[in-house]
């Protein structure tokens, strides 16, 4: 076999003008070492009669110098050589092109050892390892992981460090893997004329290949997952859909929806677990616990009303209690936030009136106040006998006509001795609600303007009014509740709850802001700052910080990973959640085999082949071997030196 | 006593300079009063003896009778011994004790390569506490410093008022020069008829070899004591690696590369060297001492007193 080198260290020009100095100098140093100390003795004679012996082997001392310098010069070529780095040029041996396609999608996440609970994907980076240890010095990898959007996860490399780095780094992400658009990027990645190859690595459990997607590429398959893994891998329950919200009357409790999906082909018992999380977004207290009866390859819909116990959020925990496999685990967990309804916040205007006070009292998520403070804007202002128009609010509540003032409307004429002879009962403020008995001692009737609505009637006398006034939503009283029995009566605080409900419509208390892993993350930030950036999966080992670009408040990113996320502008943040819900994925079996089909999806083109084993190379570099040769003969040299054997 | 002594005369008569503050620096008030045990120390073990009677004992016209010996023609026929003819008809004279002074010489090597590990201040020392207790018992001292030839010498003294010219001269020797110990001590032989102890203070390293002159001091009839003086640092020199070794007295040059080994080989053969310089001092009936620079030079004569007898 020929070997030839190349020198890919220092240049020649710079060795041989170097190497030749150095040689003169070690001439020079050794004839410098040959001139010997002197040293004044009493009687030389002595010394010479004691070294006879040894001055019989005069000649044998002449060839030892000569191999001392011998040694030295030796040594110095060593390192001069060492310094130029000889490598092998082996001809044609230009070394491999690879791209690792590493899956890491949420199938890769199946346990395929129970004891050692070594995953897929543990499988597939224990691959990678060896072969990345198995790299020469002329192969080069890179490496993408698959997922519903590849992304690269290395540079063009040999550093079997850097290599090792970003594999041991690979996670399982909850998204599907979409291999067309990975080997697009593998295709794109790859050095033109570079006759790359590209090495699938996964459990096969993709949708079948096209001619397309692998042309112009040297595809193989590297299947992790074992042949009795396609068995069992039908086998999976998992949660499809989950939704919450909170009773607008009643923030404190919510309801909760959730959807269970079997791709088993036997029905399957499930245990659905609903807990709330802590500030730490940790699971925390049970909420609920309920069993379902999920049909063969069917869905079930668990609604789960009436829970209360979570502030924040509540995470939904799902598996099976009948004994039966679910392979795939990242589909067993789905989390959602429960936004927090703000308190109705309502400004009395009026002199201390207990029957009022007293029935909002009983009124749920109320913030009553009787000082007006600019910076809070009221839902509701109540006028409690006593014009408040200049108050800031959304909605008046007008509680009698005010002697001076005719707003919101004209007054009509003095009402004695009155009651509600008729109202509108599909009125919401009359709901549950009968006013008939309700006796009045005095008070005026009511002018409508357009727009305006009377929605109770003292004989043709209008005494109950809604409209709208300068953008403001408006219910006013002919009489002073105070002037008549309407405090004493149980349809008071039910008439007042309905016309705030009215006047202030409560929010729906529908489940946070969510989106889907592996999907864009459309997303809009408090504030219209450039740059917000995005915590989570949070309360998770993989949580990690980003920044992101904002434009007109509002950001599109892209996450993988199901769970609690935050994105942080300023002071302000807003919170949202990742689901995975995606069965499809767990409708796909695992092989060991990937087919790729033509064009019309029917041909078959025929099995991907195996990947080509990587050749272990002995890589020791030249240069290591010299300086180790340099060291052994400096050693020998000082050895035998201090033995006097090369002296 | 003696401490006080020196000190006043060294107060009193010494010369200001260098020379002064080495001689301070080298027997210093801590080292008289060593000097003045050793004394005492050498009088304990030669007590009861009195002026005269650490005589040199040596053949000749005393008036004690000591031996017989055959007539050869030129003898004093004086001495004949009358009874001896007249009973065996033999010729023989009689032979007396001849009495005399010991003499006490010591030769210090002072060539350059006594300058390496305080050999040469070691034998400084030795030869100024030796002298100090020849000088207390009335001997004869005198002192020459050796090379390659002789260079300085000290006449005989004696008596222990001398004590301070010896001082003096000691301590103005300097290390330097070539060793040739051949020469010297047969120079030294031929010019002192009179014979004695000669104490031979020496590290040995002579390129021509030290026996010759050894040969030549027992030839004329010396009592020889060979001091050899040894120091750690002529086996473990304060470098390793490759050296240029260099003689200290020739200038050579040798290239050497020390390692652990070869200080152990070195070592070793210091060792088998000072061997065989004992056993050739053995074989001439000349004592022999391997001392060691670094030693306290009080235990050193101590010891010289006790094991090697040399003031007997």
């Amino acid at each position: 076999m020929k070997l030839s080198f190349v020198l890919s260290g220092a240049p020649l020009s710079l060795l041989l003008p170097l190497g030749l100095g150095l040689c003169l100098a070690l001439a020079l140093l050794y004839l410098l070492r040959e001139k010997h100390r002197p040293l004044v003795v009493p009687f030389v004679d002595l010394w010479r009669r004691a070294s006879e012996k040894r001055r019989s082997s005069a000649p044998w001392q002449r060839l030892r110098r000569l191999l001392s310098l011998l040694l030295q010069l030796i040594l110095l070529a060593l390192l001069l050589a060492a310094l130029a780095d000889p490598r092998s040029d082996a001809a044609g041996d230009k070394g491999r092109t690879v791209v690792f396609l590493v899956d890491v999608s949420p199938s890769m996440a199946a346990v395929v050892d129970r004891q050692s609970g070594r995953t897929r994907l543990d499988e597939a980076k224990r691959r990678l390892l060896q072969w990345a240890n198995a790299l020469g010095r002329r192969d080069r990898a890179l490496i993408l992981s698959l997922s519903a959007r590849p992304q690269v996860e290395t540079a063009w490399s040999n550093d079997r460090r850097l290599l090792e780095q970003a594999i041991t780094s690979l996670l399982p992400q909850h998204s599907s893997a979409n291999l067309p658009r990975a080997l697009r990027l593998a295709r794109d990645v790859l050095p033109p004329h570079s006759d790359g190859e590209v090495i699938l690595i996964g459990d096969g459990a993709y949708p079948e290949l096209r001619q397309e997607d692998i042309a112009e590429l040297r595809l193989s398959f590297e299947p992790v997952s074992s042949s009795s893994a396609a068995k069992g891998a039908l086998s999976n329950v998992g949660i499809s859909n989950f939704s919450a919200r909170r009773y607008p009357d009643d923030p404190r409790n919510f309801a909760a929806q959730l959807e269970v999906s079997a791709t088993a082909p036997e029905s399957a018992e499930v245990e659905v677990v609903l807990r709330s999380i802590d500030e730490d977004f940790q699971p925390a207290a049970t909420i609920e616990v309920k069993r379902a009866l999920i049909p063969a390859q069917g869905r079930l819909l668990i609604p789960l009303a009436e829970l209360s116990g979570a502030t924040e959020g509540v995470i939904a925990e799902v598996r099976r209690v009948d004994g039966g496999s679910d392979w795939l685990d990242a589909d067993n967990r789905a989390q959602l936030l429960l936004v927090p309804l703000p308190p109705l916040r309502v400004l009395l205007s009026g002199p201390p009136n207990q029957f009022l006070d007293a029935a909002l009292l009983a009124e749920p998520g109320i913030e009553t106040s009787r000082e007006a403070k600019e910076e809070l804007p009221y839902d509701i202002v109540i006028h409690d006998g006593v014009d408040a128009a200049h108050q800031p609010g959304r909605a008046d509540l007008y509680l009698g006509p005010h002697a001076d003032q005719e707003f919101p409307r004209q007054l009509g004429r003095q009402l004695r001795m009155f009651g509600f002879d008729r109202w509108k009962r599909e009125s919401p403020l009359f709901s549950a609600v009968d006013p008939y008995d309700v006796q009045v001692l005095e008070g005026r009737a009511l002018r409508l303007d357009p727009g305006d609505t009377a929605l109770a009637f003292s004989g043709q006398d209008p005494i109950v009014v809604m409209g709208e006034r300068n953008q403001r939503r408006f219910v006013a009283l002919g009489f002073d509740p105070r002037q008549s029995d309407f405090y004493l009566r149980a349809a008071w605080p039910l008439f007042l709850h309905n016309t705030l409900r009215e006047l202030a419509p409560r929010a729906s208390g529908d489940d946070g802001v969510a989106v889907a892993p592996g999907r864009p993350w459309h997303l809009r930030t408090p504030l219209s700052d450039p740059v917000a950036s995005v915590r989570g999966p949070l309360g998770q080992v993989t949580s990690s910080q980003r920044r992101v670009a904002v434009t007109e408040q509002r950001t599109t990113m892209f996450g993988e990973l199901a769970g609690f996320y935050q994105l942080d502008q300023g002071s302000q943040s807003v919170r949202f959640f990742a689901n995975y819900f995606d069965d499809a994925e767990a409708r796909l079996a695992p092989t060991r085999e990937l087919f790729a089909k033509g064009a019309d999806g029917k041909k078959a083109l025929g099995r991907l082949p195996s990947p080509r084993p990587f050749r272990r190379e002995h890589d020791l570099s030249p240069w290591l071997v010299m300086l180790a040769i340099a060291l052994v003969l400096s050693f020998s040299e000082w050895w035998t030196y201090h033995r006097r054997w090369t002296v | 006593m003696a401490s006080s002594l020196l000190s006043r005369l060294l107060r009193r008569k010494g010369p200001s300079g260098p020379a002064a503050s080495a001689a301070e620096d080298l027997f210093d008030q801590e080292f008289l009063r060593k000097l003045e045990s050793l004394a005492l120390a050498s009088r304990r073990a030669s007590a009861g003896l009195r002026r005269g009677d650490r005589r040199m004992k040596k053949k000749g016209s005393g008036v004690e009778f000591a031996d017989h010996k055959a007539y050869v023609p030129g003898d004093d026929i004086r001495l004949l011994d009358v009874g001896i003819y007249q009973r065996l008809g033999k010729l023989l004279l009689r032979v007396y004790e001849e009495e005399e002074d010991l003499s006490l010489y010591f030769l210090i090597d002072r060539s350059a390569s006594m300058a390496h590990g305080d050999k040469l201040a070691q034998a400084v020392r030795l030869t100024a506490a030796l002298g100090y207790i020849g000088l207390s018992a009335l001997d004869r001292v005198s002192v020459h410093a050796l090379g390659d030839e002789l260079y300085e010498r000290l006449p005989p003294l004696r008596g222990k008022q001398r004590l301070f010219r010896l001082l003096r001269f000691l301590s103005n020797l300097r290390a330097g020069g070539r060793t040739d110990l051949s020469a010297a001590l047969r120079r030294f032989a031929l010019m002192h008829p009179r014979r004695g102890l000669a104490v031979l203070l020496t590290d040995l390293y002579d390129p021509a070899g030290f026996e010759a002159g050894i040969n030549a001091l027992v030839h004329h009839r010396f009592e020889v004591c060979v001091l050899h003086l040894g120091s750690t640092l002529d086996y473990k020199p304060p470098a390793h690696g490759d050296v240029s070794l260099i003689d200290a007295e020739t200038g050579e040059r040798a290239e050497l590369t020390i390692t652990a080994k070869k200080l152990r080989e070195l070592e070793e053969r210091i060792g088998s060297e000072r061997l065989l310089v004992q056993r050739f001092c053995a074989r001439k009936g000349v004592a022999y001492f391997s001392i060691d620079a670094g030693a306290p030079f009080d235990e050193v004569v101590l010891y010289l007193l006790r094991r090697g007898g040399l003031l007997e």
